[in-house]
């Protein structure tokens, strides 16, 4: 929104000069593309002219027998036919080179723009983390997928269109050459320009007032229980349409300008046919235009604004690509804030430290607060709390996808800020909250994990954690789905923390890797990630306190501090520990 | 499964299709105005082609050197202003149209929305039902607006363009219909076809956008399992596989628009050679009365192309239908969600806090076999506090939304005071009830709008006594403008404790004999909650109150404490109360140190 509201502090070719320059190494495709198009659009002018032409001249010749019969009709007869071949299969081969072309470029644009994407970590992507935000850069890099199709080929074709259209008319008439192309400058410059300016202005406001209905429908589903309870269900829908006239009305200007270029386009062609024929006509009189080739020179011009024709409306889009890519490039011309050292290897794997860690997200709300923590080489340890308590912040620091404000974090006895990321990558498998999965077979989100492990240990884990027979006869060839979407939520649990076994790393992290799942599931799960690697160091976080007796030590973390700590043994022991009760009441 | 949905396939889109033509219906007058213009622009058109084919072949053939032709280069002008306004109309009455069907719909899903209550609401992800108000009711802009118009018009503009083809000269005639055999069929070709070849195109464009939101939002994992650099290499090979497999289809595809297209340019030719040769003499058919004329001649061969544009168009909009079709499924079925049955209850409440009785409650969820709640039976005494702890998942929430009737009872009952929920009057049962829960929606405007909504009629000191009560005063003197501060999105610029404050002092304005709260203190830091206890104390006096926490602060001050477990209730023994609240006042004294 801010960035449509801003002031552009680019040129339009500057901002989108990054996207163009990617077409550099398909510039044959789409070079070709254009020149098929320029061809096509030729042919389909040299048809209608040499049209015109010849039926004027056979006309003329018509009336006098010798004439008629001294008529050489092959060649433009011919000539007729081949532009109409021509002309057909120019537009096919067009059709498919610049989709061939697009393709291509979509292909190059978006690992490129992905290579830019991949340093930032969720700090620099989004504050939030929302897959909102996500969606919306999707959508912005979709918005330029376009740019070569719409905008830039058709540009350059009318300009090559024009160049050659006029100067064809010149051969026969400056006058009426002089006509046509002010004629067609206006309406392939003007115009386009026209609708680029208006609609600029009306397609941020689109983006403003689209984002505030956005708001209006969101607080209205959300707040749906408070209005029903405390009333004022008529206004909130009454705000809700306000909101949707709102935008309604900056389509409607959107519309307005386009059927008004839409309407200056047939106005300029229409005008200019008749200053043609106004021209031509004296020209004819002067001598210095055939009769027979008025008609000549009226069906090129008429043919002719077929080339500009969709300019003004592909340039009045072009305001929201660029706004689309005005905001790609804030993010490409992100510096990653986390910088990572040169260690590749840790002198003690498996051991974990953090001293006075401070962190917070936002300035209000701490969730770490001066922690001390130490974890030994393959220690097995449970990390309670609630929601909210600074879990999950942990996890967030030891993968550095945050930076603490204060303290250090030791990691192998090195401050993490030594490693690498592949280095400290290495230090670890993880299940995060939410677990993310990929569209795809069973087997390709383990083999994520370790890329060569084998179908006999994929399956093993798989059949310890009981969900090999859940996969059905398609086992690991089983299609999950977006996302993952073919599983259940205990499912995905169960592929995601397969996938983290596999991977051989000194550190295990598990955040609420038994949420979703029944008792019996959760007990295996737990057996089967204590067990696997008896030499990992093991960190799991939960709210709650199954199989604590598992685990060398529990932890209860409550507000970024650590309230309460020691052997299950320990705390079972003491009848009237908190920790207990205080978790099972969740 | 797969092949069970192509299977079926057909019938559903045609249902879509019927459903999105009957709601477009309702602005048919704008409609007939877009198609209206298109069709008289089609007259001027001809007009327009007469003048110049007239006045060229005067002046080909000699006849009128020096002539002025000042009538019909006027005509001509007026031709093309005319056929400019109606362009502008064309495009503006299809966006009214458009307009006119999207605000309708929208107000249609609100409206169903509100309907089917908090309840259905809540199931559902506040995103994803925003996006099908929003986006999905916006992909109908191009059906409504451009491709329906444009559907009447492939079909009306060849027929206005033959009717004045025809008395000119029959041969021309066959060969427009000829080349267009019929243009029914050609739409057909158009239709299925070249749409296919949009379709993919646009699937493929689709889903690299859905693969590549995939990654994007998978990053961290991808990062966390060292395979994020690699990503960009398979980004680039599966956009190429998908451009491999598209382009197959493209390729076949693209042949329907070529043989539009090859109709389109063959016929220009044909009419071009047919016409010369007339005048050659080499051949002699097709005019009716006498042989063809130059004038003849160039009108019809401005009319050439012009007879096949509105098919090509047509071609170019078929996304637009795609588009509608695909958001049509989704929109159909929010519109035919089932709602829950209105409660037409007459009975009003007798005043004073009343007695909250469950009464072997039941309630499964579809297609679920273990019932949430199972014979649940308990009651709440008129002013006592009852708080409800339990694991998440097992039913609190469901509880609370049968007893507000957003839910439908399906088996047992709930009493209010001895009268079935059911038999009450539902306004003035929940303008009985007061309820602060875990996520308090504020709503845009100022924070005294936000108040009023509990009791608009409420005075000046009613509110400020409310908002000390709760100590929502503390936080609002400091802000500028105070309680004229208008609430940004969604309460942005306010903690969630302070959000929380202001709803407990809607709870005090309202002053409701029944109080509801759900988690009124999670997600608070520890000297919110412990203000927000203070204060729900005070409001908690004199009040039926069933509370749902799992926190052990608030369960100080309950009269009974119950435990939800696998759809029943169990109250805890008076040793684990003492054991509970013992620990409660230890965290207290605690938190109090602290």
């Amino acid at each position: 929104m801010s960035a449509a509201k801003r002031k552009p502090t680019k040129g339009t070719l500057a901002t989108l000069w990054p996207y163009i320059r990617q077409m550099r190494p398909h510039l044959g495709w789409v070079l070709a593309g254009s020149l098929l198009g320029l061809v096509t659009l030729l042919a389909s002018i040299g048809l209608l002219t040499l049209s015109g032409w010849f039926i004027s001249a056979t006309a003329l010749a018509g009336v006098s027998l010798a004439a008629t019969q001294s008529f050489n009709y092959f060649t433009p007869g011919a000539g007729v036919r081949g532009f109409a071949i021509l002309r057909t299969v120019g537009r096919y081969l067009e059709r498919i080179t610049t989709h061939e072309a697009t393709f291509r470029l979509i292909a190059r644009l978006r690992s490129w723009l992905y290579r830019h994407i991949e340093p930032l970590g969720p700090a620099e992507l989004s504050k939030q983390g929302s897959a909102q935000l996500l969606s919306r850069l999707v959508g912005d890099i979709q918005a330029l997928d376009n740019l070569y199709l719409r905008v830039l080929s058709p540009s350059l074709i009318a300009l090559l269109v024009v160049v050659l259209v006029t100067l064809f008319l010149a051969l026969y008439s400056s006058a009426v050459a002089w006509v046509a192309l002010t004629g067609l400058v206006l309406a392939g410059l003007l115009l386009p320009w026209l609708g680029y300016r208006l609609g600029a202005g009306a397609g941020a406001e689109q983006i403003v007032s689209q984002a505030g209905l956005r708001q209006q429908l969101l607080t209205l589903i959300q707040g749906l229980a408070d209005l029903r309870i405390y009333g004022g269900m008529g206004r909130a829908l009454q705000r809700s349409a306000e909101a949707d006239e709102a935008m309604l009305a900056t389509q409607n200007r959107m519309a307005t300008i386009s059927a008004l270029t839409a309407a200056l386009m047939l106005l300029v062609s229409g005008t200019t046919l008749v200053a043609v024929l106004w021209v031509g006509l004296d020209e004819v009189a002067a001598d210095r235009l055939q009769p027979v080739q008025l008609a000549l020179v009226l069906f090129c011009v008429l043919a002719a604004f077929e080339a500009v024709s969709p300019l003004p409306l592909a340039w009045q889009y072009l305001g929201k690509t660029r706004t689309a890519a005005e905001r790609l490039n804030q993010v490409i011309e992100t510096e990653p804030a986390i910088r990572y050292g040169e260690r590749e290897q840790a002198e003690q794997p498996g051991r974990i430290e953090f001293h006075a860690v401070s962190f917070a997200y936002t300035a209000e709300q701490p969730a770490l607060d001066r922690l001390e923590l130490q974890v030994a080489a393959g220690e097995k340890l449970l990390l309670a709390g609630h929601s909210g308590s600074g879990k999950s912040s942990l996890l967030n620091l030891l993968s550095r996808f945050w930076d603490p404000q204060s303290g250090q974090i030791l990691l192998g006895g090195q401050p993490i800020a030594a490693y690498s990321e592949q280095g400290l990558r290495r230090q670890f498998s993880v299940v995060s909250q939410p677990v993310q999965l990929f569209a795809g077979s069973v087997r390709d989100n383990l083999q994520l994990g370790r890329a060569d492990a084998g179908d006999d240990e994929m399956r093993d884990l798989l059949e310890r954690l009981g969900l090999l027979d859940e996969l059905g006869e398609a086992g690991l060839d089983y299609p999950i789905g977006e996302a993952g979407g073919r599983l259940s939520g205990g499912q995905r649990k169960r592929l995601a923390l397969a996938r983290a076994l596999l991977r051989d790393a000194p550190i295990l992290l598990l955040d609420e890797p038994t949420e979703g799942l029944d008792g019996a599931s959760a007990q295996r799960a737990i057996d089967t990630l204590l067990r696997y690697r008896p030499q990992q160091t093991v960190i799991l976080i939960s709210h709650h306190l199954q199989a604590l007796e598992r685990f060398d030590r529990v932890v209860l973390l409550d507000r970024g501090r650590i309230l309460e700590q020691g052997s299950p043994q320990q705390l079972l022991a003491q009848g009237e520990s908190r920790l207990g009760q205080l978790l099972e009441l969740h | 499964m797969a092949g069970n949905t192509a299977a079926r396939a057909e019938s559903p889109i045609r249902q879509r299709a019927k459903w999105l033509k009957q709601q477009s219906r309702r602005e048919r007058r704008w409609l007939a105005v877009a198609i209206g213009s298109g069709l008289v622009s089609a007259f001027a058109l001809v007009l327009q082609a007469r003048q110049i084919a007239d006045v060229v072949a005067d002046r080909v053939m000699g006849e009128g050197a020096g002539a002025p032709y000042l009538l019909p280069l006027v005509l001509l002008l007026g031709a093309v202003l005319l056929r400019a306004l109606l362009a502008f109309s064309r495009e503006w009455a299809g966006q009214r149209a458009s307009v006119g069907v999207r605000r309708r719909l929208r107000a249609e899903l609100l409206a169903k929305l509100a309907r089917l209550g908090p309840g259905y609401c809540q199931q559902q992800r506040a995103g994803e039902l925003s996006t099908l108000l929003l986006e999905q009711v916006e992909a109908l802009d191009g059906f409504v607006a451009r491709y329906l118009p444009q559907q009447a018009l492939a079909v009306g503009l060849p027929l206005v363009i033959l009717l004045f083809v025809l008395p000119q000269n029959w041969a021309t005639a066959l060969i427009f219909l000829i080349t267009a055999p019929l243009v029914p069929l050609f739409m057909a070709l158009v239709g299925i076809r070249a749409a296919e070849a949009n379709r993919r195109n646009f699937q493929a464009l689709a889903k690299l956008s859905a693969y590549f939101l995939d990654v994007i939002q998978g990053l961290p994992t991808l990062r966390l399992f060292q395979r994020s650099r690699g990503e960009a290499q398979v980004i680039a090979q599966v956009s190429e596989e998908f451009r491999l497999r598209t382009m197959q289809v493209l390729r076949i595809a693209f042949l329907s628009s070529a043989v539009l297209e090859f109709f389109a340019s063959v016929s220009i030719a044909v009419v071009a050679v047919y016409l010369g040769f007339s005048f050659l003499h080499e051949l002699d058919f097709g005019y009716w009365q006498d042989p063809v004329t130059l004038a003849q001649a160039l009108f019809l061969l401005i009319l050439a192309p012009e007879f096949y544009q509105p098919l090509r168009e047509l071609g170019t909009h078929y996304h637009a239908r795609q588009e509608a079709v695909a958001a049509a499924e989704r929109l159909m079925a929010l519109l035919d969600e089932v709602e829950p049955r209105a409660v037409d209850g007459k009975r009003d409440l007798p005043p004073g806090a009343p007695e909250l009785c469950f009464d072997a409650v039941t309630l499964t969820y579809p297609g679920r076999a273990k019932p949430v709640l199972d014979r649940l039976s308990f009651s709440v005494a008129p002013g006592q506090l009852v708080a409800l702890i339990g694991p998440s998942g097992a039913g609190k929430s469901s509880l609370m939304n049968l007893l507000l009737g957003f839910h439908p009872l399906q088996q047992g009952e709930i009493r209010v005071a001895g009268i079935a929920l059911e038999q009450l009057d539902p306004t003035r049962w929940l303008e009985a009830v007061a309820w602060v829960s875990q996520q308090t929606t504020l709503f845009p405007g100022t924070l005294r709008d936000n108040l009023l909504l509990a009791r608009p009629d409420a005075s000046d000191e009613q509110l400020l006594e409310a908002c000390r009560q709760a100590h929502v005063m503390e936080f609002v003197e400091r802000l500028p403008q105070g309680l004229e501060t208008r609430v940004a999105e969604a309460g942005a610029g306010l903690s969630g404790g302070q959000i929380q404050r202001i709803a407990l002092a809607r709870a005090f304005l309202k002053d409701a004999p029944v109080l509801l709260l759900d988690e009124p203190t999670a997600n608070l830091d520890r000297d919110s909650e412990l203000m927000v206890l203070a204060a729900l104390e005070r409001l908690c006096v004199g009040r039926t109150v069933l509370m749902l926490t799992h926190r052990p602060a608030s369960m100080r001050r309950a009269d009974q404490v119950w435990r939800l477990q696998q759809g029943r209730v169990v109250a805890l023994d008076p040793q684990q109360r003492a054991q509970l609240l013992q620990q409660a006042r230890q965290i207290g004294v605690q938190e109090e140190q602290a």
